[in-house]
């Protein structure tokens, strides 16, 4: 009789445990974070973090800088220059690493180097050649106050070049450009008779309280680029848009992170480091 | 000095059979009941005018086939003031609690997709409506709707989770009889004619009309949200003498959501469409053969666009399918033929329109019954061919084995053992079921799913008018498939949604009671599951995962009680233990927004489900043949915030926040019913 009640327990005790939350990371399993790019005739910038455990929830941005290390560029193979950090409010959180040394060159190779007390990660990037904007175009909405831009641009088909859209608002206060609202796309995916919608970036440190619009407000100023870039940044701001927009889609939930083309000793680097052919236009919404 | 001779030590297993059956025999004191079958009310009398009875010379084997008749279908709790038979269903043990906005039946540890739904005989694909609120089987149309989660007959199409049949009246209807009722979401109409003293046709429609009462009540952040749904059922129902009984059934649902979102300058228009004809001859005589003709559609629509970007992604499936069966005293055989033709997902705004995908199943059958002492048992063997235009083929052998063995006092002891094939995947891009998903046949690069399915189960009749049914199953399944894409590729030039869809095994296993009541006044059970439903995709995990339908422990109540003609009053409750998901491990920022990294698929669970819904219905007018009730119900009505879904949420005001979905609001329903005849 003993062990019939035992075997009866058994399953019970296991089911038990199925409820149990996996332990959170430990310090040392958090990754260095590395945002970075060079776009022709601009210097490099830089920006080094690392990553929040949850459980201990996520306070000031500033406590996740990393800024005690050593980042580099290399032209073409050449000396690596050193990148000076510096305060620069236009981000958040406002700690950018760069160098005036540096100008992107069209076709020109660029290898990053990111020295931290745990971890050194390289990343070569290249710019390809820029696609000019041909013109934006405001578009009314159903809403009387919001209007839609669309983008123009002689798009050409290839397998090496693909395309992104930042933009960021005057009347919000944007200092930098965000990556807009669904504005990867590769080139088959341009309609040349429909053109590219310009949708406002989503970032969380947007203005608190407002509920988010991908439109734009009559009387703002927008200001959009057309980057290109290769294969490596349409796979990272494919799943970065997934990730973002559908993170918390109740019928279409995304549980995946980005993947990157950083290349570290111990294999725990997120982030980039991108060329981007860069065309920028400035457009009055009325 | 001598000793005794040592005896043999009984082996410990069969003093637990022993100790497992004394206890059942002690209990089985009183009435036996039909098990599973909740009967009428002793109140009730029949008037028999015409009497046919065709039956099988052997004993019914598959007594764990879980039955409701219509009669029990009224008497039990409605849901949201329908008759819903399927729902009913799922509250049985071996079928998963389903959250709020999930359609589908999950059913021993296999998902939705894997079920085979029937009307008289006939597959219906995908018999559900949108949102989870409604299973597309209009209650009162039929005479009585079964659930068989295992046991797999030779004669059976090819499908591998559970089998769902609903069933229209045996015989024609020999008097008018119409019952209609309206609520406050969907209002529903059945009527039966006699055409002829051998005829009847029986009609029923349903149409919900929530955007007309509630404009506005359904939204989705600031999105708004308009749904409809209807279903219509026809059965004509023939005896035409010694040839036999004929049988034409027509079956057609649709569902449409619309998604407007000022903000976003986005518009969706979802939908479904689901058809179904057919026409069987079931023979007059035990032996002669029984012919069927069924053919099916299935459509899908989801259109979505965002000022200049669109998406437009059909898809459909059409299925034509012959069946024969014969039967010569313990001897069963017979022939099934499918043509599937199917056109898979596609971008219409990106892509030009696939051509049509044809794919050809046959199967022949056989299997024997017979009686040897007290077991009876059923040896079956099917074999299925399975060819795609593309010269795919595929040969399927799969036996099948059924045993019975009544023991003392009215328990029964089952066991059965199946291979199983099914040649169309389902592939499922969201997370609750919406048009977005869609049906897919097996290919080179996508096999068919197989199954080996084991099962025990005992039937035992108890004293105070219970009975007690104890299932254990066990499913080990190859080829299963699972989406790991996401919504936006849907909007890209090269959009191929299979090159997402992924392989691999699951199993399942458990055990499940159900303790059912049956008395004048108090009809009802209680149902227990304790099951685990596995999957293993090398690409995603090094080891098995919970399926996403996994529940560990699954407990239902539902009890009708009826203190008086004239009054009823229902509950139902459920407590389930939370569906895996995956959670954030960190974030990092990029961009100024927070990116998650993710713990292992499946890997987290969310709170536990639990909801009571309670109903009354007051019959005012019973004159004759005239009935008018009026129902009033509460669905969630102790308001349990039920977790639906959760993610990490970063903002500079609110900083890091844990944002859950959940539905915490009861829901009301008032239903007026009027019913002519009976």
């Amino acid at each position: 009789m003993k062990y019939f009640i035992l075997l009866l327990l058994v399953p019970l005790m296991s089911a038990c445990d199925a409820g149990r939350d996996p332990l959170s990371p430990s310090a040392a399993e958090l990754p260095v974070v590395v945002e970075g790019w060079i776009e022709q005739d601009y210097p490099p910038l830089v920006m080094v973090t690392h990553a929040a455990d949850l459980k201990d929830g996520i306070g000031p941005l500033e406590e996740y800088v990393e800024k005690w290390v050593r980042v580099s560029v290399a032209v073409d193979g050449g000396r690596p220059q050193m990148l000076t950090g510096k305060i620069d409010n236009r981000y958040n959180p406002p700690f950018v690493f760069s160098t005036s040394r540096i100008r992107g060159r069209v076709g020109s190779r660029y290898t990053l180097m990111v020295e931290t007390e745990r971890d050194t990660i390289v990343a070569t990037a290249v710019i390809p050649p820029p696609l000019p904007i041909d013109s934006l175009t405001v578009t009314p909405t159903s809403v009387d106050s919001l209007r839609s831009i669309i983008l123009w641009a002689h798009v050409q088909q290839s397998d090496t070049v693909y395309y992104k859209i930042f933009a960021s608002s005057r009347a919000m206060g944007e200092t930098r450009l965000y990556s807009s609202f669904l504005g990867t796309f590769a080139p088959a995916d341009y309609r040349a008779n429909e053109g590219r919608t310009v949708n406002r970036g989503i970032h969380g440190t947007s203005i608190a309280g407002e509920p988010f619009s991908p439109l734009w407000n009559v009387g703002d100023v927008a200001t959009v680029e057309l980057a290109t870039m290769t294969r490596e940044g349409y796979d990272f701001w494919t799943a970065y848009e997934a990730s973002v927009s559908l993170g918390g889609n109740l019928f279409f939930p995304v549980a995946s992170g980005c993947p990157t083309n950083l290349h570290s000793r111990h294999g725990m680097a997120k982030g980039f480091w991108l060329g981007y052919g860069a065309s920028v236009r400035y457009v009055p919404v009325h | 000095m001598t000793t005794k001779p040592s005896q043999a030590k009984t082996p410990t297993l069969i003093k637990l059979c022993r100790l497992i059956y004394c206890i059942l025999r002690a209990l089985a004191i009183g009435p036996s009941l039909a098990i599973c079958t909740l009967s009428a009310s002793a109140q009730d009398t029949l008037a028999l005018r015409e009497v046919q009875v065709v039956g099988s010379p052997l004993p019914t084997l598959r007594t764990r086939v879980a039955s409701l008749s219509a009669r029990a279908i009224d008497i039990m709790p409605r849901r949201m003031g329908a008759k819903d038979p399927l729902k009913l269903l799922a509250l049985l043990s071996g079928a998963a609690t389903t959250g709020e906005l999930t359609n589908g039946m999950m059913v021993q540890g296999c998902g939705a997709s894997l079920n085979r739904y029937e009307i008289d005989g006939a597959g219906v694909v995908n018999p559900e409506h949108m949102l989870g609120l409604y299973s597309a089987f209009n209650g009162p149309h039929f005479a009585a709707t079964a659930l068989a989660p295992n046991g797999h007959l030779a004669s059976q199409s090819n499908f591998i989770g559970a089998l769902i049949t609903a069933r229209t009246p045996s015989q024609p209807d020999t008097a008018v009889w119409v019952e209609a009722a309206a609520g406050f979401i969907e209002a529903h109409a059945s009527a039966s004619f006699p055409l002829t003293s051998r005829s009847s046709l029986r009609l029923s429609a349903r149409r919900s009309y929530l955007d007309l009462l509630f404009p506005g009540a359904l939204h989705i952040d600031h999105g708004q949200l308009r749904y409809n749904f209807d279903d219509f059922n026809t059965t004509f129902i023939s005896q035409m003498g010694s040839v036999g009984t004929l049988r034409v059934n027509g079956f057609y649902s649709s569902d449409r959501l619309g998604l407007h979102d000022d903000l976003y300058d986005t518009d969706g228009h979802f939908a479904w469409h689901n058809a179904m004809g057919a026409v069987s001859l079931e023979p007059a005589k035990w032996g002669a053969g029984a012919h069927s003709i069924n053919l099916s559609s299935y459509g899908a629509t989801f259109d979505i666009s965002q000022a200049a970007i669109r998406a437009s992604l059909p898809s459909s499936l059409t299925q034509l399918s012959y069946r024969g069966d014969w039967h010569h005293k313990g001897w069963s055989f017979g022939v099934e033929g499918l043509v599937r033709w199917t056109r898979e997902q596609y971008n219409k705004e990106a892509t030009a329109r696939p051509p049509w995908r044809k794919s050809l199943e046959a199967s022949v059958y056989g299997s024997y019954r017979l009686v040897f002492r007290k077991l009876a048992a059923e040896i079956g063997f099917r074999a299925t061919s399975y060819t795609d235009c593309r010269g795919y083929r595929r040969f399927y052998p799969l036996p099948r084995l059924n045993l019975r063995l009544p023991l003392t006092a009215g328990i029964v002891a089952e066991a059965s053992f199946s291979l199983l094939v099914q040649t169309l995947h389902m592939v499922k891009e969201s997370a609750t079921g919406l048009p977005s998903d869609f049906w897919t046949p097996a290919t080179r690069l996508l096999s068919p799913t197989t199954a080996r399915s084991f099962s025990l189960g005992l039937n035992a009749p108890l004293s105070w008018n219970m009975s007690l049914r104890v299932d254990a199953y066990y499913r080990s399944l190859s080829n299963v498939t699972e989406y790991v894409g996401s919504m936006f590729n849907m909007l890209n030039h090269d959009y191929r949604p299979l090159d997402d869809a992924l392989s691999g095994t699951g199993r399942a296993m458990g055990i499940g009671l159900t303790l059912m009541h049956a008395s004048e006044h108090v009809q009802g059970w209680l149902s227990y599951t304790l099951g685990r439903s596995e999957t293993y995709i090398a690409a995603l995990a090094a080891c098995y995962f919970p399926s996403i339908h996994d529940r560990r422990h699954d407990l239902k109540a539902v009890v009708s009680y009826t203190p008086r003609a004239g009054w009823r009053f229902g509950l139902t409750a459920v407590y389930a233990t939370g569906t895996p998901y995956t959670a954030a491990k960190f974030g990092y920022m990029i961009g100024e927004n927070f990116i998650w990294e993710y713990y292992p698929r499946n890997s987290s669970r969310l709170p536990s489900y639990c909801r009571v819904d309670i109903g009354a219905e007051w019959t005012f007018y019973h004159g004759g043949a005239l009935q008018q009730r009026l129902g009033v119900g509460i669905y969630n009505v102790l308001c349990t915030r039920n977790i639906l879904f959760t993610y990490p949420s970063y903002t500079a005001k609110e900083g890091l926040r844990q944002v859950e979905s959940s539905l915490q609001i009861p829901i009301p329903s008032l239903t007026y019913t009027i019913i002519f005849g009976s």
